[in-house]
């Protein structure tokens, strides 16, 4: 009787976790796959729109927030009243910031690169180190409380994500 | 039983507010730049102190135009923000709150570890005494507001939790505590009593989803869905509207 018991337990259970994964089709994050070399080309061009504003760092009269995975905008806010983009920095699966002196670090793909923000209009790239976090690669979608399809590394490396409709989408986070 | 109940209580307190970490709310005069509380990268000292999934990487940045790698620790799994406060680095996981102290800032030393209760995401900030982090639930909606007595960085006390919709950034002004809640605008507590603060009021702005801020003298710097909105904080229990970048 108490095998039986276990066993009913046991199915009931099985039954459960398998309804959960049956989602059928939902809207989840699909990856976008890419090439690297083309990815580690730092350039400084005209103010961008904001569309996926990310984390932000501040020093002296300039704020800097990063565009998550495509770059950082510089904007000055030396009069609050009228903050102003003055440029966006291309920087290819950028997602963090900060700043020390005259120096600004950021992430380019998995590299460290260091720029030297001493002239504002002019920021060139001061030194990178290459690989310096292997594991920071995109390997979800910057969105929580969402599926997505689990990235593959042999696909590639992940560079973006878009949102698709997915059946039965094996990640969520 | 009734003891069990209040031990109970108290774990389940500790458990839950002790918290994850993010970064300097400060501006200081040595010229590292203010954090959002969110963040991977910090800068103290001559060090840049970057936390991926797993490990915390110590640069040195004696000369700031070329970092060096001195060392790299594991901490965990899932780890999301760093925060330093009085040579103490705040590390945030999933799953826990590691604090490593910088006796030697090359090679940060682990003090302490505490596991949530209720597993979330988010940053945490420190003044004085007190830390104070938002725990977001991973999955469905809602999280926590966490109060940590850190008098002693080797056994911080969990103090309390306060219910939040959907807390983010956070960051301390005098008396004041902001925190970012989504779309629910700004929550700000006045921290009289820092070990409990109460909600004063909250500033919000239509169509406006809040993320994370940077507090600077008498300015509140907050990243948005899609921009940023320029607060004035001069007093600070009473943010205005300053100005906005949108798109």
């Amino acid at each position: 009787m108490r095998y039986f018991l276990m066993c009913a337990i046991l199915l009931c259970l099985g039954a459960c976790t398998k309804n959960t994964n049956q989602l059928g089709e939902v809207d989840a994050y699909v990856p976008i796959y890419g090439n690297v070399g083309d990815l580690k080309l730092i350039t400084q061009q005209t103010p961008q729109p904001i569309l996926k504003g990310g984390k932000i760092a501040v020093i002296g009269n300039h704020l800097f927030q990063v565009e998550s995975g495509e770059g950082i905008h510089v904007i000055d806010i030396s009069n609050p009243i009228i903050p102003r983009k003055i440029s966006f920095l291309r920087i290819p699966l950028c997602n963090e910031v900060t700043l020390r002196g005259n120096f600004l670090y950021t992430n380019n793909v998995s590299d460290l690169v260091t720029l030297n923000i001493s002239d504002i209009n002019n920021i060139t790239t001061a030194s990178r180190i290459i690989n310096a976090f292997p594991n920071m690669q995109t390997q979800y979608p910057p969105q929580t409380n969402v599926y997505f399809e689990c990235a593959d590394i042999n696909k590639g490396m992940v560079i973006g994500w878009e949102l698709k409709k997915v059946n039965n989408p094996k990640c969520r986070r | 039983m009734k003891k069990f109940i209040s031990a109970a209580l108290v774990c389940m307190c500790l458990l839950q507010s002790c918290e994850k970490s993010a970064d300097n709310i400060t501006t200081n005069a040595s010229g590292s730049g203010g954090n959002g509380s969110i963040t991977r990268f910090i800068t103290y000292n001559n060090y840049l102190y970057i936390v991926d999934f797993n490990n915390l990487k110590s640069f040195d940045i004696s000369s700031p135009s070329s970092p060096i790698l001195r060392k790299t620790t594991n901490v965990g799994f899932n780890i999301e923000t760093i925060f330093e406060y009085k040579g103490n680095l705040f590390i945030g996981s999933n799953n826990a709150i590691f604090i490593y102290g910088l006796t030697n800032p090359a090679e940060p030393n682990l003090k302490s570890q505490f596991n949530y209760f209720i597993p979330g995401r988010d940053p945490v900030v420190a003044i004085d005494s007190v830390a104070y982090s938002t725990t977001r639930n991973l999955f469905g909606t809602g999280g926590n507001l966490n109060i940590v007595n850190i008098k002693n960085m080797d056994a911080p006390i969990g103090m309390g939790f306060i219910s939040m919709a959907s807390p983010y950034g956070l960051a301390v002004n005098q008396n004041a505590l902001y925190v970012c809640n989504g779309s629910d605008g700004i929550s700000v507590f006045n921290r009289n009593n820092a070990y409990m603060p109460v909600l004063e009021r909250t500033f919000n702005l239509s169509n406006e989803t809040f993320y994370d801020l940077i507090v600077r003298g008498n300015l509140m710097i907050c990243y948005v869905e899609a921009g940023i909105v320029l607060l004035n904080i001069s007093n600070p229990l009473v943010p205005t509207f300053i100005s906005s970048i949108k798109n």
